[in-house]
C-alpha cells in the first residue's frame, strides 16, 4: 500500500491543502510522488493595502474546514487511508500559522494520526525537486517574505546568500502599493505585466554584496522617482535619451531588470562556489517569466540547466507541505502535540534532512 | 439523546491576578457570527467585501459546539481587552490601541 | 563553459594562448604564458611564476540589460585594477596588476597559488576541503583543526584587518577568494577577486564584509566553521590592537557585526 499524507499551509495570505501519494521504496526519478489534490484560497485585501495578521488568520480559520473537505474529496482519499497530517511550522506570520496548526491538531486527534511539522522553505525546495527532477540544484528561493540562495550539503539545506534587508517579493509589492496596483495573484505579478511594456532603463542602485544583496535602498530610490513622476516634478532621471518622458512601465521594467540581475548574479556566484550546474527557482516570485528567462541565459552560459515550476507549486500551497512532511515521516519524524508549536522564525538550515544521504 | 446529557459544552479558565471561569448557557441563543470575530475596522473602512465570514452552524452536536465556542471566545476576548485597559491605565498608556501600529505585514507569500 | 565566451575572449587577444582554469560567477580566468608587452625572454623579476600569467575576463552577461551590463563590466574591471595597484603600494598581499582593458572587461595579472596534492588550485576552500576529507575516518590526529590551519586563518583575519584599516571592503569574501602560497615561513594567504570591492569608512560595511565571510564559511565548511571563524576574528582583532587608536575602531566593527548577525536571525521571520 502506498503512503498518503495531507498537508496544510497557511504561513502568509494563502491557505493551501493538498494530498500526496508516495509509492513504496525510495522516491526517485523512476518512483515519483503523485499529487492527488492541491487546493488553495487566497485572502484578498483591499487594493493598495497589505494584509494584516488578524484578518489573514480569520480567513484561514473560516476556510480551512471547507478546503480540507475539498482536498480529500478531489483526492478520493478517506482520512483512515492517511499516514500523517503535515503542517507548516514556520517561518511565517504568527497569527495565520496559529490558526492553521489548530486545524492540523484537531484533525490529527479526530482521526488518530501523527503530526509532522514542516519548514515552509524546505517544502518549496522538496516540491521543486520532485516536480522538476532537479537532483542537487542550487536553489533560489524568492517570495514575499524570503530571498535566499540555498545549496544542499551534509544533510542540511545551507544558506549561501540572502537579502540583508527586505525580500524581493516584498520590494515588488511595496512598489506596487506605491503605484496603487493590486498584489494578486502572486508577488510582483502586476509589476511584471507593466514591465513588459517598459523599454527605457532608468539607472537604479545596484547593491550586491558577495552572495548577499540589499534591496531597501533600491526601493526607496524607485519610490521617490515614482512620486516625482506622479507630481510632475523635474528630474533628469525621468527624461529618456530621446527627450521623451519616462513612464510607470519604464520604472517597473527598470526595477525588475535591476533586482533580477542581482538575483541571477548571486545565484551564479553560489553555483560557481559550490561547483553546481543546476539551478532551481522556487517561491512566488519564481513564477516571473523574465526572472526565469534571465536565469536560463545564465545557466546556458555555464552549460547548466534551469528548473522552475508553474504557479501551482511556486505560489504557497499545501501539497509541498504534504510532500516534504511525508518524506520526513518516512524516515521516522513525528511531531508530538507538545512540540507542535509554530515559530515565526525558522531558518532553512535548522532542519536535519533525514531523507537525503547524498 | 437529549441536549442535557450529551451536549458538548466548552469552558475556559483564566488565572492571574484575578481569576475567572467562562461557561456557556445552552438555553440562550448562540451563533458562529460573534461580536469579536469580524473583519478589522481597517479592512471594512477600505471598502472590502467580507467573503471570509464563517458558515452558519447546523443544529448538530458539533455544529452547536462551534456556536458555543464563538460565544465563549467573545467573552474571553472582551475580558482580556478589559484587562489590558486596566493594565494600560495603571501604566499610563493605551495597550488596546497602541500608537505604533502593528507592523503591517509583508504581503506576498 | 560556453565556447562562445572563449571565442569572444580570443577575438580580443588574437595569437595569445588561453587556457581556461576556472569560470567564476562573473569572470572567466585564463592562464597564459605570454606577457602583454614584454617579449618572450623578458620576464619581470618581481613577479612570481613569471612564465605564467592570469587573464581575468568578464564576458558580457546576456541576461543583463545591455546598458546595465556594459556599465557594471567597465566599472568593476576598472575598480578592480585600481585597487590591485593600490594594494601593491600598501604592501597588502594581492596579485600584481600587469595590464588593463576595461571596456572589454580584461585584467592581466600575476599568477599566484600552487597545486594541492589532489591536483586542485590552492584556494583556502580547496585546501580546507582537502584536509577535511583526510580527517574523515581519522580519529587520532587533528588534521582539519591542525596548528597550520589555525595559523593560516589568523593570517587571513590579519589580511582582512589590514584592508579594513585602509577603509577598503572586499565585498565578496569567501574561502574560494583566498589563495594560499607556499612561502618559506609557511602557507601565506592572499586575497583575490576584488571585483566587488569598494572604499568605505563605515564600520557597518566592514561588519557586513566579515559577516559575508562568516556565512560563507558556515555553509562551505559546516563541521569546522565555528573554530575557523574564531581564529579568523582572532587575527582580525590582533591587527587592530597593534595601535591604540585602532582599538576603538575594532570595538565599533565588532559591535556592528553583532547587529548584522542579529538582523540575519530576525530576517528569517517570514515564509
Amino acid at each position: 500500500m502506498p503512503y498518503y499524507s495531507l498537508g496544510l499551509e497557511g504561513s502568509a495570505n494563502k491557505l493551501g491543502v493538498g494530498v500526496i501519494e508516495h509509492p513504496l521504496e525510495k522516491i526517485a526519478a523512476h518512483n515519483h510522488a503523485n499529487v492527488l489534490s492541491n487546493v488553495r484560497d487566497t485572502y484578498v485585501t483591499p487594493p493598495g493595502e497589505g494584509f494584516l495578521p488578524r484578518d489573514t488568520a480569520r480567513h484561514h480559520r473560516n476556510w480551512v474546514v471547507r478546503l480540507i473537505k475539498q482536498a480529500l474529496q478531489e483526492a478520493n482519499i478517506r482520512p483512515d487511508q492517511l499516514n500523517c497530517i503535515c503542517f507548516t511550522q514556520g517561518p511565517g506570520m504568527g497569527a495565520p500559522l496559529q490558526s492553521v496548526v489548530i486545524a492540523a491538531r484537531t484533525i490529527a486527534q479526530m482521526w488518530d494520526l501523527p503530526l509532522v511539522g514542516v519548514n515552509h522553505c524546505i517544502g518549496h525546495i522538496e516540491m521543486g525537486r520532485e516536480i522538476t527532477g532537479a537532483t542537487n540544484p542550487v536553489v533560489l528561493y524568492v517570495s514575499g517574505g524570503n530571498t535566499q540562495v540555498i545549496a544542499y550539503s551534509r544533510q542540511r539545506y545551507r544558506i549561501f546568500g540572502e537579502t540583508l534587508d527586505i525580500a524581493v517579493g516584498n520590494c515588488l509589492d511595496r512598489f506596487a502599493r506605491t503605484l496603487r496596483i493590486p498584489n494578486a495573484p502572486s508577488p510582483g505579478y502586476n509589476i511584471e505585466q507593466l514591465a513588459k511594456k517598459g523599454r527605457h532603463l532608468v539607472e537604479l542602485p545596484y547593491t550586491v554584496k558577495g552572495m548577499d544583496l540589499s534591496m531597501s535602498g533600491i526601493l526607496e530610490y524607485v519610490d521617490s522617482l515614482a512620486h516625482d513622476l506622479f507630481q510632475g516634478k523635474k528630474n533628469k532621471q525621468l527624461i529618456r535619451a530621446d527627450g521623451s518622458k519616462v513612464t510607470v512601465e519604464d520604472l517597473c521594467f527598470s526595477l525588475q531588470e535591476c533586482i533580477f540581475a542581482m538575483l541571477v548574479e548571486i545565484t551564479e556566484r553560489a553555483m560557481a562556489h559550490v561547483g553546481s550546474r543546476e539551478v532551481l527557482i522556487v517561491g512566488g516570485v519564481g513564477c516571473n517569466e523574465r526572472l526565469q528567462e534571465m536565469m536560463g541565459m545564465m545557466a546556458k552560459d555555464r552549460n547548466g540547466s534551469i528548473y522552475a515550476t508553474d504557479e501551482r507549486f511556486c505560489i504557497d500551497n499545501g501539497i509541498m507541505i504534504a510532500h516534504a512532511g511525508l518524506l520526513a515521516f518516512r524516515t521516522g519524524t513525528r511531531t508530538s502535540l507538545g512540540q507542535s508549536v509554530c515559530t515565526q522564525r525558522f531558518r532553512t538550515d535548522e532542519v536535519f534532512v533525514s531523507w537525503r544521504d547524498d | 439523546m437529549t441536549k442535557d446529557t450529551n451536549e458538548l459544552l466548552p469552558t475556559a479558565e483564566y488565572s492571574g491576578p484575578v481569576s475567572r471561569t467562562f461557561e456557556v448557557d445552552p438555553s440562550k441563543p448562540h451563533s458562529t457570527s460573534g461580536r469579536t470575530n469580524g473583519p478589522s475596522d481597517y479592512v471594512l473602512a477600505a471598502g472590502a467585501v467580507d467573503r471570509d465570514a464563517p458558515t452558519e452552524a447546523p443544529d448538530t452536536r458539533i455544529g452547536r459546539l462551534r456556536a458555543y465556542v464563538t460565544t465563549l471566545q467573545d467573552e474571553v476576548n472582551e475580558f482580556l481587552t478589559e484587562r489590558m485597559k486596566i493594565k494600560g491605565e495603571e501604566e499610563g498608556q493605551d495597550l488596546v490601541n497602541p500608537e505604533e501600529e502593528e507592523e503591517e505585514d509583508q504581503s506576498g507569500l | 563553459m560556453s565556447s562562445a565566451i572563449v571565442a569572444q575572449a580570443q577575438s580580443y587577444l588574437s595569437g595569445i594562448p588561453l587556457d581556461v582554469i576556472s569560470q567564476g560567477a562573473e569572470a572567466v580566468v585564463f592562464l597564459t604564458t605570454v606577457h602583454p608587452y614584454l617579449s618572450g625572454s623578458m620576464h619581470p623579476s618581481d613577479i612570481q611564476n613569471s612564465s605564467k600569467y592570469i587573464i581575468k575576463y568578464r564576458p558580457p552577461k546576456t541576461y543583463r540589460h545591455e546598458v546595465l551590463d556594459k556599465q557594471l563590466t567597465k566599472s568593476r574591471t576598472a575598480a578592480e585594477a585600481r585597487l590591485l595597484s593600490k594594494l601593491y603600494t600598501l604592501e597588502i598581499p594581492a596579485p600584481k596588476l600587469i595590464a588593463l582593458d576595461a571596456p572589454h572587461g580584461m585584467i592581466w595579472m600575476e599568477y599566484l597559488g600552487f597545486e594541492l596534492p589532489n591536483g586542485q588550485i590552492s584556494s583556502l576552500k580547496n585546501w580546507l576541503w582537502y584536509l577535511e576529507k583526510q580527517q574523515e575516518g581519522n580519529t587520532t590526529a587533528s588534521i582539519a583543526l591542525a596548528d597550520s590551519v589555525k595559523q593560516v586563518l589568523i593570517l587571513v583575519g590579519q589580511a582582512i584587518a589590514k584592508l579594513h584599516l585602509q577603509d577598503i571592503v572586499h565585498g565578496d569574501l569567501t574561502s574560494s577568494n583566498i589563495l594560499l602560497e607556499q612561502k618559506k615561513e609557511g602557507l601565506q594567504p592572499t586575497l583575490i577577486d576584488f571585483g566587488l570591492s569598494s572604499y568605505s569608512p563605515l564600520a557597518e560595511d566592514k561588519a557586513v564584509d566579515l559577516y559575508v565571510l562568516e556565512r560563507a564559511l558556515t555553509s562551505t565548511h559546516p563541521v569546522y566553521s565555528k573554530t575557523y571563524n574564531k581564529w579568523l576574528l582572532q587575527g582580525y582583532e590582533e591587527t587592530y590592537s597593534k595601535k591604540t587608536n585602532n582599538k576603538r575602531k575594532y570595538t565599533e566593527v565588532s559591535k556592528r557585526l553583532e547587529d548584522v548577525r542579529l538582523r540575519g536571525r530576525k530576517r528569517s521571520m517570514l515564509g
